[in-house]
């Protein structure tokens, strides 16, 4: 039985002229876990708005048999404030006309933690909770307001591989208690260990509906972007050159050598974010520092402002003479980078129409102009696909053959054993572990240094 | 209907003009004739017409200073207490410096309003920066007591006695604008604000100083990534914005009344305020908005004097706009977060 039935529906932006759906179609079952992937851009958030009910459709029929939640990439929850009082937010139980029942409320929820065999304290304040915590909260919140179909926008983005798979056993319990699941994600796991079906959406449109055991691994990912998963050969044989740059974070000493790719990494609160800032400081006084920014969208464009305005943002001295900017040379430089580094978009587009790995190539097209000595990527591939993420693992590769250093910050430890000569491993705010021989580095080592498992 | 809401500037023309029709409807025993008043009175004659403009003029540097002041993210709210400050030294030093050569004291009175002004917001800027005081709460604040500070000295102790108005003795002539439209009161004033706003645009557009300006106003944490210095820009935006206000006062003494009259400040700065609002992010459109917003004034003036409608009316069309208004930027926020896709 189709729990969501979506037909020919289409829906254009008028702000920034985008056909975000035409004509797209999508069925779901009651009770299976259902994927929707694609690239960037390709209109999977908008459509799983409209399920929702948050976004219109403009034209096309849309029938939904059950109250849908959603969990956003983004948490909606108030720091401030403990889980209960999160959770009961907008649906709290009432005694006494106006009195909120917390008794009541507690009972509730902890009937709904019994069910689905959920561990939380539900006095626990949020600011005090991981990332993964966070996400059990969201999901008990839309539970609780009796959803039957439950949305997931990139749930795993922002989880460790650890909390990532429980999060991918929680799904599979909720499935088993009859909800109807949809899931957006770019992680290939995702799909394939939990997925029942899976449609893929390219640039608004409906490509195909798979049945995810028909498929294997590899296959999974020719159909998500026409292209399959390049594991990046990084040359290690390349000796690291010369010292570049050093800092100390926390007694400890790092020195980055020409040729030389250094992976920081660890779990949700590890410090890697203090780290991020403080490097971020070191780049602004040193012109042989290039940064790009884990929060791209906030530190590394500026969505309001046209793309040419983004790209030169970082040396407009540049382009000015007696202080006044020379606007056909932003132009001109700024075609070239669009066309160099294939970014799409014009120049005088807003910045915020272009999608994910636009972006981030904006943003990586101009650190790389600066042409510095080291580089400092804060998690290079957060949330883009698969084609975007490869381009830039091939950047990376061929700075390292010309002798750049670069400092590799990223909670995805498969993709800092990927590309590493050495690992640093942080937890609490300190250096846990540092792995040297890659041959013997694995995610599983990696996460049981990460959550302080080994201490060494 | 989705292609007005494409251009809110037409779209708040169009919400403030039917109000304004209704109105003289249920106000006016002849609402047609009042109506045709209302409209083209400002038009009428060279008279009305240059009045207009006049008006136009120190609204025009108040919008310009509320503008500045939003393009790098703080509120100025104390555009009222300002314009009276610069208003009240323009008077104070230009009465009282016959002793020295008039270019030098002209000179003079400019720098020093600029100054004055200027140190006002500065103030309340660096409050903001160095111990988190809300620049929107203190630049008010202060606002109220430096109207009250030249209260003081326009009306008791520079009070020009035997008036039937509370007022300063006036300038010496030799200080006045150039009239551009006799007879109205139209000056130079005009030609003065205008140069400003067009320099401005240009500065804002086309400079180093502009473009770091604008994003840092934009967007704070994507400036300190690329190195610019927040700090600096959002105190100096608030600096001139206090010194654009002086300088309306300037001009409204020198340009208009050609002496100090308590309270005739009124409402320049609440009204620069939302003229700014109206003209969006190009600075250009601030001339655009601030002639509509004297238009309607003129228009209420001149419904008054040759109909059966009351000057109230222009200021319930002037909060209507403010409704407008902030509902617009309701909307601009919701069209924003709706469409992340």
């Amino acid at each position: 039985m189709n729990i969501v039935s979506i037909e020919h529906i289409s829906k254009y932006f008028s702000v920034n002229d985008t056909q975000a759906l035409s004509d797209m179609s999508l069925e779901i079952t009651k009770g299976e876990i259902h994927a929707v992937v694609g690239e960037n851009g390709a209109g999977k958030s908008t459509l799983m708005k409209i399920i929702h009910g948050v976004e219109k459709c403009d034209s096309g029929n849309i029938k939904i048999n059950g109250k849908t939640g959603m969990v956003s990439q983004h948490f909606r929850l108030i720091e401030s404030l403990n889980i209960l009082e999160n959770i009961i937010i907008g649906m709290e139980p009432i005694k006494k006309k106006f009195i909120v029942d917390k008794k009541k409320a507690f009972e509730q929820i902890n009937e709904i933690l019994v069910f689905y065999g959920f561990s939380l304290n539900l006095n626990t304040k949020i600011k005090d909770l991981s990332i993964g915590q966070k996400q059990l909260v969201e999901i008990i919140k839309v539970i609780y307001n009796d959803s039957d179909i439950l949305i997931f926008d990139e749930p795993t983005a922002a989880l460790s591989e650890l909390e990532a798979e429980k999060f991918r056993k929680t799904l599979l319990s909720l499935k088993e208690k009859e909800k109807t699941i949809i899931i957006i994600s770019h992680k290939i796991k995702d799909i394939s260990a939990i997925s029942d079906r899976f449609t893929i959406m390219r640039k608004g449109r409906y490509i195909e509906t798979v049945t995810t055991k028909s498929v294997d691994i590899s296959d999974i990912s020719r159909h998500m972007s026409g292209t399959e998963i390049v594991n990046p050969t990084i040359d290690r044989s390349i000796k690291p050159g010369k010292e570049l740059f050093s800092f100390i974070y926390n007694n400890e000493k790092i020195t980055l050598h020409e040729s030389e790719i250094i992976g920081i990494t660890g779990y949700g609160d590890c410090g890697l974010h203090e780290l991020e800032d403080t490097l971020e400081e070191l780049s602004l006084n040193n012109k042989n520092i290039g940064y790009v920014p884990s929060d791209r969208l906030s530190r590394g464009v500026e969505l309001n402002s046209a793309l040419k305005e983004t790209l030169v943002a970082k040396n407009p001295r540049e382009f000015s003479k007696y202080g006044l900017l020379n606007w056909r040379k932003i132009d001109t430089f700024s075609k070239k980078l669009i066309t160099e580094y294939n970014i799409k978009g014009t120049i005088n587009c807003q910045t915020g129409t272009l999608s994910g790995g636009n972006l981030q190539k904006s943003v990586i097209a101009r650190v790389l102009y600066q042409k510095p000595e080291t580089y400092i990527l804060c998690s290079p591939t957060w949330g883009i696909d698969i084609e975007s993420a490869n381009n830039i693992y091939h950047e990376i590769e061929s700075l390292k053959k010309q002798k750049k250093g670069i400092l590799l910050l990223s909670y995805d430890a498969e993709e800092v054993i990927k590309m590493s000569n050495r690992v640093y491993i942080l937890y609490k705010g300190r250096i846990i572990s540092t792995i040297k021989d890659m041959s013997v580095a694995t995610p599983e080592l990696i996460g049981k240094y990460s959550s302080g498992i080994i201490n060494e | 209907m989705n292609n007005i809401l494409k251009k809110p500037a037409l779209l708040i023309v169009i919400l403030t003009i039917v109000p304004t029709v209704i109105l003289v409807f249920i106000l006016s025993k002849d609402p047609i004739y009042s109506l045709y008043v209302f409209f083209t009175g400002p038009f009428s004659n060279k008279f009305n017409f240059g009045n207009m403009l006049n008006r136009t003029s120190p609204l025009i540097l108040t919008s310009l200073g509320a503008f500045i002041a939003l393009k790098s993210n703080s509120f100025n709210l104390g555009g009222e207490g300002q314009v009276y400050l610069g208003a009240t030294v323009t008077g104070l030093i230009l009465t009282n410096t016959a002793f020295i050569p008039s270019s030098l004291s002209l000179l003079l009175t400019i720098v020093i309003v600029l100054l004055t002004t200027g140190f006002v917001t500065f103030v309340s800027s660096i409050l903001e920066e160095k111990y988190n005081v809300n620049s929107l709460i203190s630049t008010y604040l202060i606002s109220m007591i430096l109207i009250y500070i030249c209260d003081y000295f326009v009306t008791n102790l520079f009070l020009l006695e035997n008036s039937n108005i509370l007022t300063t003795k006036p300038i010496p002539e030799i200080f006045e604008l150039k009239s551009l439209l006799p007879p109205s009161s139209l000056s130079s004033g005009f030609i003065i604000a205008v140069t400003i706003v067009i320099m401005f645009s240009f500065l804002l557009k086309n400079t180093v100083w502009g473009y770091e300006f604008t994003i840092s106003g934009r967007n704070n944490a994507f400036s300190k990534s690329m190195g610019i210095n927040n700090k600096k820009y959002k105190i100096l935006g608030l600096t001139i914005s206090g010194a654009l206000h002086g300088l309306a006062g300037y001009i409204l003494v020198t340009g208009s009344y050609h002496s100090v009259i308590s309270g005739f400040y009124m409402n320049l700065g609440w009204n620069g305020l939302s003229s700014a609002l109206v003209a969006g992010s190009r600075p250009i459109m601030i001339l655009i908005s601030s002639l509509f917003f004297s238009y309607l004034d003129s228009g209420a003036s001149s419904a008054t004097v040759l109909s059966d409608v009351t000057i109230e009316l222009s200021t319930i069309i002037k909060s209507v706009i403010f409704f407008v208004i902030s509902s617009k930027l309701i909307k601009d926020s919701l069209i924003k977060k709706g469409n992340k896709t």
